[in-house]
């Protein structure tokens, strides 16, 4: 059984489309959006080359993991000082604008992209030994997939385990505000509440002075509240 | 003409050319973000490939296992660097390459 062509090509399609709308769009939403697409475009791309079990893992990673997680990030780094969501807002770092040298990546991720293909279309097809094994055409590779990963590649897969442990634990410790952080945000706070107490009370003391000037003195200087608002 | 390893090896070429023009082009530190991940996916993609079309003979699944582990290690970094970028933002006040220039000499 040979692959489905029409599929493939679908798959390749939306696997395309998606990887360069991920790669072009302006707003950063529509690009974690246009990942996700192309997760799907890429679950199915794999599950018609026969790759059953990569296939669904590489959907619940592409489309679920790393849109979420971005995501969430994306949420926990838009100002909090600058307008909502729904303002025009000129200045939002969600808005991430496509660089000027734009032409130099663009030359650079196609020659590397006209290499790897004139790299597969060049090379002779010595690595093909033998026909692709027709039962796991059949019955799907996910059995004998889990065989491999549990006999030959134990390692390995215990080793990816911990590593997700250590990431998650990594995470929450790179992220988490630590002691120096505290005292930096703490120092700032202070500063701005001392530079504002010295403002004011030079506002003050102006006032005070040009209240004094008509004659009048001390009716101003009593009313110290009028214009500030308190 | 029926699908062979060289079609597999197009896409997956193309696939990692978008990712590596988004390394280079995007601004926002979650875009490069998600571009790295598609550099990993056509990488992913030319394991399989080497697998399903490639050699047969005693393990036909390596490349399969290879692009298993792979996912999920790419799961794991992409984790960890949001944790990174979340790092950043709360020291600099902002997610954006060029703005992010505190190594540069």
């Amino acid at each position: 059984m040979s692959v489905n062509g029409p599929l493939f090509y679908l798959g390749a399609a939306a696997a395309l489309a998606g990887a360069i709308a991920v790669v072009t769009v302006k707003d950063m939403r529509s690009a974690v959006l246009a990942f996700a697409g192309f997760g799907l475009g890429l679950g199915l791309l794999l599950l018609v080359i026969g790759a059953d079990l990569v296939a669904g893992l590489a959907v619940l990673v592409l489309t679920g993991v790393v849109p979420a997680v971005v995501l969430t990030g994306m949420v926990l780094t838009t100002d909090p000082a600058g307008p909502g969501d729904d303002a025009e807002a000129p200045r939002r770092p969600m808005l991430s604008a496509v660089l000027k040298r734009w032409p130099l990546a663009l030359g650079v991720a196609a020659g590397f992209s006209a290499l790897l293909i004139g790299v597969a279309a060049t090379s002779r097809g010595d690595w093909v030994t033998g026909p692709y094994p027709p039962e796991l055409l059949d019955h799907g590779t996910t059995a004998t997939l889990g065989r491999v990963l549990l006999s030959s590649y134990t390692l390995p897969f215990e080793g990816v385990g911990v590593l997700l442990l250590a990431a998650a634990v990594g995470a929450t410790v790179i992220a988490r505000r630590d002691r120096m952080e505290r005292d930096m945000d703490r120092a700032e706070r202070e500063r701005a509440e001392r530079e504002e107490r010295v403002r004011r009370r030079r506002e003050d003391r102006i006032r005070a002075r040009e209240g004094r000037r008509p004659g009048d003195s001390g009716m101003a200087a009593a009313l110290p509240g009028d214009e500030d608002g308190g | 003409m029926s699908i062979g390893v060289t079609h597999v090896l197009v896409v997956s070429a193309l696939i990692f050319g978008a990712g590596v023009y988004g390394v280079l082009a995007r601004r926002s530190l979650f875009g490069v973000l998600l571009a790295l991940q598609l550099m990993l996916a056509g990488a992913e993609v030319a394991l399989v490939g080497f697998a399903r079309f490639g050699n047969a003979s005693a393990q036909p699944l390596d490349g399969m296992a290879l692009a298993f582990l792979a996912i999920l290690a790419g799961a794991a970094e992409g984790v960890v660097a949001v944790a990174l970028v979340l790092l950043a933002y709360r020291r600099h006040r902002t997610v954006h390459v060029d703005e992010l220039d505190k190594l540069a000499g």
